[in-house]
């Protein structure tokens, strides 16, 4: 599935998720491990009303770019329109990944589950990694 | 073998000969309750156990939250480690009608511990913002 079909699949059902303020989401988020073999870094954008993930895995000499998944936002309560999480979804052939997340104090957390599909033998296996905000928020369209 | 992360790339030695077959759910067998009594939320979980199957049903307090969720099967069950052993995580959504709820749920410290993602579906809770909860149960002691 391409991630054009992921986002038609994750398009939010209401309007009402599009109108989340997403200011403490966007921007750049560092993995607090500087020697994580995760994921090092992920860039959360905004396009239009749409919302955008950016995952970079561990590697060497450079990291992985997975490229950009569709997210769904969430707020922490029904009544609030700060959004303070997400979900996506990675669809990369040889393995899936959920992604869900939430920020707390100020550290934005991921749990990953990952599912593998090549026949490589590899566990399926659940993952939780921090991050912390780099720099300024990018700017919304 | 590919990866897009360091860490998934481990070399068939290290594997488990059945690491990649469906893991074992036991762990999650029984019921278990929300530590907070007084939780708006999710007051009790229980989880069924047929060999490598997992199903779960939720009950909610009945007025913030349906009190009857139903059953679904966990949609994926992961272990702890690349290289197997038992399922101590899973994916797994719910259908309310009026929201959908994708379910994460991990094993921890003796604790049951559950992240629900609300995604409201019809205008009847129109200016409700999707939302996120997460809460944690303890086990019920068989009597």
């Amino acid at each position: 599935m391409s991630n054009a079909q992921l986002a038609e699949k994750k398009e939010p059902a209401t309007a009402d998720a599009q109108r989340l303020d997403t200011s403490a989401l966007l921007g750049e988020w560092i993995n607090t491990n500087s020697s994580a073999t995760g994921i090092v870094r992920l860039v959360l954008t905004q396009s239009g009303s749409r919302n955008w993930v950016r995952v970079f895995g561990a590697g060497s000499p450079a990291s992985f770019d997975w490229g950009e998944a569709p997210v769904e936002i969430f707020a922490e309560d029904p009544a609030f329109s700060q959004a303070t999480s997400f979900t996506s979804f990675y669809d990369l052939g040889f393995m899936s990944v959920w992604l869900q997340t939430y920020v707390v104090k100020g550290v934005l957390v991921v749990i990953s589950f990952t599912q593998f599909r090549d026949g490589s033998g590899r566990s399926n296996y659940f993952g939780k990694e921090f991050f912390f905000r780099s720099g300024k928020p990018l700017a919304a369209e | 073998m590919q990866s897009v992360r360091a860490q998934d790339q481990v070399t068939v030695q290290n594997l488990a000969a059945d690491s990649s077959a469906a893991l074992p759910s036991e762990q999650f067998a029984g019921t278990w309750l929300n530590t907070n009594t007084d939780s708006p939320g999710i007051v009790r979980v229980t989880c069924k156990v047929a060999r490598t199957s997992l199903r779960l049903s939720f009950q909610g307090n009945g007025s913030s939250e349906p009190s009857d969720w139903g059953e679904v099967p966990a949609e994926l069950l992961c272990a702890a480690t690349i290289q197997g052993g038992p399922g101590m995580s899973f994916v797994a959504s719910f259908d309310l009608g009026a929201k959908k709820a994708q379910v994460g749920g991990n094993l921890n410290q003796g604790l049951l511990v559950i992240a629900i993602y609300h995604t409201i579906q019809n205008q009847l809770t129109a200016g409700h913002s999707n939302y996120f909860t997460r809460e944690f149960f303890h086990r019920v002691a068989e009597s």
